[in-house]
């Protein structure tokens, strides 16, 4: 909450911190950057097949291409052959087996890239095909499947299967999604006199990509440094995925002991990198004739592409997002990671939740038709409640769940029951045109679901003159987080946000970071940040009371804001006054600051914890019109509430808040990834693979998103996270188009046969098989 | 002249030795180092690439947003060009960019400066006047960050807004003189005439010379690589009287170059099936230099332009050294991605009949999204009555059904000569569709969906004109077929 004696940024709307330089092209991304004198840029040669046996690689026509300066290969590694996240199980350059079209076999290195492309061509790799898996169905009948298995079982279900007044039971596919990030992959490296090793990335982790180019070399961590200026876009796809680019360049720069950047264009970054992960479901659900469901039984599969990356962390927080919002008194919640012949999926904004969601709601949808209910009332009726109704899977209460009090305001500012009755009445009369409103409540885990990486590092810097560069282990993908770690410094220091410098993120800086990821950046190291400068005040305190000849007893109550020290029964004295009497005084003016998520912990073996800190809530009504000759409709109308607690900018987290909604629309609406059988993936640039554009949000009357108010929450200063949990609320979606859908046949109970993502075609096939006619 | 004469953020630019294959976007960021204008796809569909050029051709001068990855170097000769390095004047930013800023519009920052570009034609447009035009304007730009409801309202604040600043002063200067262009490097020519006589001349010379105006569907096969290496180049965009649009006695005359974007405009009420069509066609930055006979000439199945000139049985105007000849639309297109000119022959206009009021006549235009989305189906209907309602005219073209774009549905057609135009007739009418074509699969949709949709925009035809026979576009409508509810 605003302090009213305070004179500080905290919870005010701000402009992103590089916005005036997103708005004139002065802001630099890693391939904006000056190539360094004698830089190599590169083309990375990959397998054409989805599985193969490498019987050898001819590099001797490539080193001809004039301008080709260097082909490199697995041989060429001086460390160690990897670039998975922890696994060890995905090669840099692969050397015996391929295992997806697009993994890497070759690095060429040359003076431009036309003379790389040209050498890539002409490096020749003899493969002998091995039998490939695309299908996730395919990867299941054959027992395909990574390490690993995750069960959450609670509570008696032969019993409730017993008791249940029906049972459903069914399956449950929910869609991958490339990122489609605007700025593709990029790393640049540079080897210095030191045989020191500068790497500038695209990576949400930093870190990673340190870690990783010092393996690939084979030398200490500590003679690489990765520096992050900013992304344009991560949302995931660059947590783990950036670290093969970064080493690749690390390696290319060792070898040739010249600069080299790797730069991936679109269609490249699209057919290579990994995406979300697509989830086959097994369901079976017992339901009472009141609606309140008593069992759960859900089997969950990620296609995970052939590597591990983080396949098991995103099944685990499918596992932990199957229960939605819902009490289930009995449930068994088992998840696999499927291994098939496609790049490796990896993170994507929810990271398994939508996935689990995806899987609840279409089976609450299906009871309240199979009970005439609405589906609203249906999930109303539900909802966690008071003990033993709040008793989550992993047997951990759930405390302050939010959902049900806004479900009521949204229904009220929404209208919900009365637009109901009004879209039934218009579908009753209208012949082609059908209308569906939908509704998806939010409740969404915040932590790293791998404990230890709930912590976070920072470095606060002051100087004399009063100005202060700070530090932190996160990094910018156009989030917010610098801004936000500005405004935190600043109301921690009391000192105006204009002389509070954001440094790019380092790893010289700040060691051992966790990605930017899980949502969890600004709870993380905005912690840390406070904790920084919390030292700092601390001493400064100290200091301003000796120099105004305060009691000891008064220490506690100065205050440092908005440039001032305020002491009690003193004139205000400018901060820096009080920065110099520290410094004359030999008074350390920097700090290391720190944070570590308490209280959280899991057993994976029991399926037992407290994964998360909090929990995020957000509740959507969304309307669409569908026409019914074409299978094509519009959203018509979106109305969100969601709950960020006390917001460190409003302003921020309202555009993630929509960011994620068309995100998590485009997921299930118009972005389709179509794969050839021979893994090869056919929607591979913008003029396939369709994201949502400007025309696909409607204009803002009906595009009304905001924040709850008074919601002070668990996280630094009274906030939440925010990043990922609006990306479900776009759920709503599939009760909308169900509701649709259905009132083109006859039979009301009748369930609609959706295919997600819900192209045009896949909703003309749905509107055909309910109506019973032949496709 | 053989070296390109192009002004960029107000310098002079003299540009020799580079291919004439280098885009506007590459010359920008590796030759200029000007790198806030970004690569995000290199196929003109995202729009991270944005930048302004000045338009002369009109009848006032005036900027447009163009995409800069598929504008090659000839291209830019004559022209005056912005880039987001130039739109700061005198150390103060740009309305468009504290429009950006106070709107929170900006999250990475990596489509921003494309974003900045169309909200800057739109600050100095002031023909903005209908809702789908704000649309329209930013249909071009992907951002993934920010759900665009940010920049919907930047741009509403700022079309129109721009008066008396450099930019405006700039506008007042006269145009640059520009003579005919011959540009060679290496093996490489890139011919940029300015009269008609002269591109008339090089074809026959150069038959083997690829045919550009925008160079917006050839510039993905340079720039991808695609096929063999092509050596000889020749832009139309240079010559005037090539854009000329006017009416005639009979109907419209439309300029082989002509912007799409002016005939979308131009169209509305004149040929509503165009205006419908293009609303939804490519990216706004597209068809500020695309145009109709770029649409038709490389005979793409899924062109959206060939259905509708079939329908609406326009003449197809062809020129070589042996002088002008006139074709049937019907006629013009031969096989797949064939025509019927010869390769020393080329488009210089269409003459389009005008619709008659009793005619009812529509275009369709369905593909996975809505904007910026190549066509899974694509069609125009014209039916003519007589005074007992029973059909005269039959023409039902179809994009994406056939080989041939703009293949006609001709047992359907024939079926319905004679018939009473009413619901009965159409249900059998769209039966038959289904024998008419035997459409592929891919990876936009299946053939199932294809030859269903086609009949079902028969049917949704009939409905919609039955009350009103010359259907407009409407805002934001729920799908293609724009049954007002």
């Amino acid at each position: 909450m605003k302090d009213p004696n305070r004179t500080s940024p905290l919870h005010e709307n701000a402009v992103h911190e590089s916005a005036w330089k997103h708005v004139t092209g002065r802001a630099k991304f890693v391939n904006d950057m000056p190539l360094p004198p004698h830089c190599l840029v590169s083309k990375i040669v990959v397998s054409p097949v989805a599985h193969g046996l490498i019987k050898q690689i001819d590099t001797s026509e490539a080193l001809k291409v004039p301008g080709v300066v260097a082909v490199i290969t697995a041989k060429d590694i001086p460390g160690v052959n990897d670039a998975s996240s922890w696994m060890h199980d995905e090669e840099l350059l692969a050397s015996k087996e391929v295992n997806c079209i697009g993994q890497n076999i070759a690095l060429v290195l040359g003076e431009n890239y036309e003379a790389c492309e040209e050498g890539a061509k002409k490096v020749k790799v003899d493969i002998e095909p091995l039998e490939a898996i695309i299908d996730i169905r395919d990867a299941i009948a054959k027992n395909s499947m990574l390490p690993g298995c995750h069960i959450i079982a609670r509570g008696d279900l032969e019993e409730a299967w017993k008791e249940a007044d029906f049972i459903l039971e069914g399956e449950v596919e929910s869609p991958g999604q490339e990122h489609w990030y605007l700025e593709t992959h990029c790393a640049q490296a540079e080897v210095n006199e030191d045989d020191d090793v500068v790497i500038y990335a695209s990576s949400q982790c930093p870190t990673g990509v340190q870690s990783k180019a010092a393996e690939i070399l084979g030398i200490d961590a500590s003679r690489v440094v990765c520096i992050m200026p900013r992304m344009g876009g991560g949302f995931g796809g660059k947590e783990t995925q950036g670290a093969q680019y970064g080493g690749l360049a690390a390696l290319g720069a060792w070898i040739t002991r010249r600069p080299v950047r790797v730069w991936l264009n679109r269609d490249d970054d699209m057919a290579w990198s990994g995406k979300r992960h697509p989830f086959y479901n097994k369901y079976k659900a017992a339901f009472k004739n009141d609606g309140t469901i008593i069992g759960l039984e859900v089997y969950s599969y990620a296609n995970s592409g052939w590597a591990e990356d983080l396949s098991m962390c995103i099944l685990d927080r499918c596992l932990y997002h199957l229960d939605s919002c819902y009490y289930i008194k009995a449930l068994h919640f088992q998840g696999y990671t499927a291994k098939t012949n496609l790049p490796s999926n990896t993170a994507f904004r929810g990271f398994g939740g939508p996935q689990g969601f995806m899987v609840t709601e279409t089976v609450m949808n299906r009871a309240a038709r199979h009970l005439g209910m609405d589906p609203l009332e249906i999930r109303i009726k539900n909802y966690y409640g008071d003990a033993p109704r709040n008793m989550m899977q992993y047997e951990s209460p759930l405390t302050n769940f939010r959902v049900p009090m806004m479900t009521d305001r949204i229904i009220k500012s929404s209208r919900y029951w009365e637009r109901k009755a009004e879209i039934d009445a218009f579908n009753a009369k209208s012949r082609y045109i059908k209308r569906g409103i939908g509704f998806m409540p939010v409740k969404f885990g915040i932590s790293f679901t791998n404990t230890m990486l709930n912590q976070a590092g920072a470095l606060v810097l002051v100087y004399t003159d009063g100005s202060v560069a700070i530090n932190h282990g996160g990094s910018e993908m156009g989030q917010g987080l610098h801004t936000k770690m500005v405004t935190i410094a600043a109301h921690n220091l009391g000192i105006k946000p204009e002389h509070i410098r954001l440094m790019n993120t380092r790893t010289d800086k700040v060691p051992n970071t966790s990605a930017t990821a899980a949502s969890s950046g600004t709870d993380l190291n905005g912690a840390a940040i406070k904790n920084a400068c919390d030292q700092i005040t601390a001493r400064l305190r100290k200091v301003a009371a000796k120099h105004l000849e305060l009691a000891d007893s008064d220490i506690d109550n100065i205050v440092f804001d908005n440039g001032l020290c305020l002491a009690p029964g003193k004139e205000p004295v400018d901060i820096v006054k009080v920065i110099n009497w520290a410094y004359a005084d030999r008074v350390q003016l920097s700090a290391a600051g720190y944070y570590a998520t308490p209280g959280i912990y899991y057993d994976v073996n029991k399926g037992r914890g407290k994964p998360f800190a909090y929990y995020s809530y957000g509740v959507c009504v969304l309307e669409i019109e569908l026409n019914t000759l074409t299978g094509e409709y519009k959203l018509a109308d979106v109305e969100a509430i969601h709950d960020v607690g006390d917001a460190i900018i409003p302003s921020i987290d309202k555009g993630q808040v929509e960011g994620a909604f068309a995100q998590g629309y485009g997921w299930l609406s118009c972005e389709e990834l179509v794969w050839g059988p021979d893994g090869s993936l056919k929607t591979h640039s913008p003029a396939t693979y369709k994201i949502p554009t400007f025309g696909t949000i409607p204009d803002p009357e009906h595009f009304r998103i905001s924040l709850l108010e008074n919601a002070t929450a668990e996280a630094v200063h009274g906030s939440k996270a925010v990043g990922e949990p609006p990306f479900v609320l776009a759920l709503a979606l599939v009760q909308a188009l169900e509701h649709a859908v259905c009132a083109c046949g006859s039979d009301n109970k009748k369930d609609p046969q959706i295919h997600w993502p819900a192209t045009p075609e896949s909703v003309l096939r749905a509107i055909y098989a309910q109506r019973g006619e032949a496709i | 002249m053989n070296k390109i004469r192009c002004m960029i953020n107000d310098v002079r630019y003299e540009i020799e030795g580079v291919p004439p294959t280098m885009s506007l976007l590459h010359y920008l960021r590796d030759v200029l180092h000007l790198t806030g204008t970004k690569e995000g796809c290199n196929e003109g569909d995202c729009g991270a690439c944005t930048v302004i050029f000045r338009d002369d051709t009109g009848k006032e001068p005036r900027y447009r947003a163009v995409n800069s990855c598929l504008i090659y170097l000839p291209m830019l000769h004559g022209k005056r060009f912005y880039t987001i390095e130039g739109l700061e004047q005198d150390g103060k930013r740009h309305p468009v960019q504290e429009a950006i800023m106070r709107n929170y519009a900006s999250q990475c920052g990596y489509c921003t400066p494309g974003i900045a570009m169309s909200l800057f034609e739109a600050t100095y447009r002031h023909d903005m006047t209908k809702p789908w035009q704000f649309t329209e304007q930013m249909a071009g730009n992907l951002c993934r960050c920010t759900g665009y409801r940010p920049i919907n309202e930047c741009v509403h604040q700022l079309a129109g807004t721009g008066h008396d600043d450099h930019f405006t002063e700039a506008l007042k200067e006269p145009a640059d003189e520009i003579e005919t262009l011959d540009y060679v490097y290496e093996d490489l020519e890139f011919y940029v005439p300015v009269t008609l006589a002269e591109a008339i001349e090089f074809k026959a010379a150069h038959p083997e010379a690829t045919m550009v105006s925008g160079a917006s569907d050839v510039g993905v096969i340079i720039n991808h690589k695609i096929g063999a290496p092509r050596k000889c180049f020749m832009s139309l965009c240079n010559i005037r009287e090539l854009r000329d649009m006017y009416e005639t006695e009979t109907g419209v005359h439309i300029g082989a170059t002509t912007r799409l974007a002016e005939v979308e405009l131009f169209c509305e009420d004149r040929l509503p099936p165009f205006s419908r069509t293009l609303r939804y066609f490519a990216a706004h930055q597209i068809k500020q230099l695309a145009c109709i006979a770029g649409s038709i000439s490389g005979a793409s199945p899924v062109g959206d332009m060939a259905p509708i000139l079939t329908a609406l049985d326009a003449d197809v105007q062809i020129v070589s050294k042996n002088g002008v000849r006139k074709t049937k639309m019907g006629d013009f297109i031969q096989g797949y991605r064939k025509t019927s000119m010869t390769p020393d022959e080329f488009v210089i206009g269409f003459d389009i009949p005008r619709i008659p009021d009793h005619v009812r006549c529509a275009s369709y235009k369905i593909s996975k999204r809505q904007e910026l989305d190549i066509s899974s189906c694509s069609a125009c209907f014209y039916i003519d009555t007589d005074e007992n309602n029973n059909v005269t005219v039959a023409r039902l073209s179809y994009g994406g059904m056939a080989a041939i774009a703009g293949a006609r549905a001709l047992k359907t057609e024939a079926f319905l000569i004679g018939k009473p135009w009413n619901e009965e007739t159409v249900e059998a009418a769209a039966a038959l569709i289904h024998e008419d074509f035997k459409p592929l699969s891919d990876f936009r949709a299946s053939a199932w969906y294809r030859i269903t949709v086609a009949a079902n925009l028969f049917r949704g035809f009939y409905m919609e004109t039955l009350t009103d026979f010359h259907p407009h576009r409407m805002y934001r409508p729920t799908s293609t077929i724009q049954l007002g509810v």
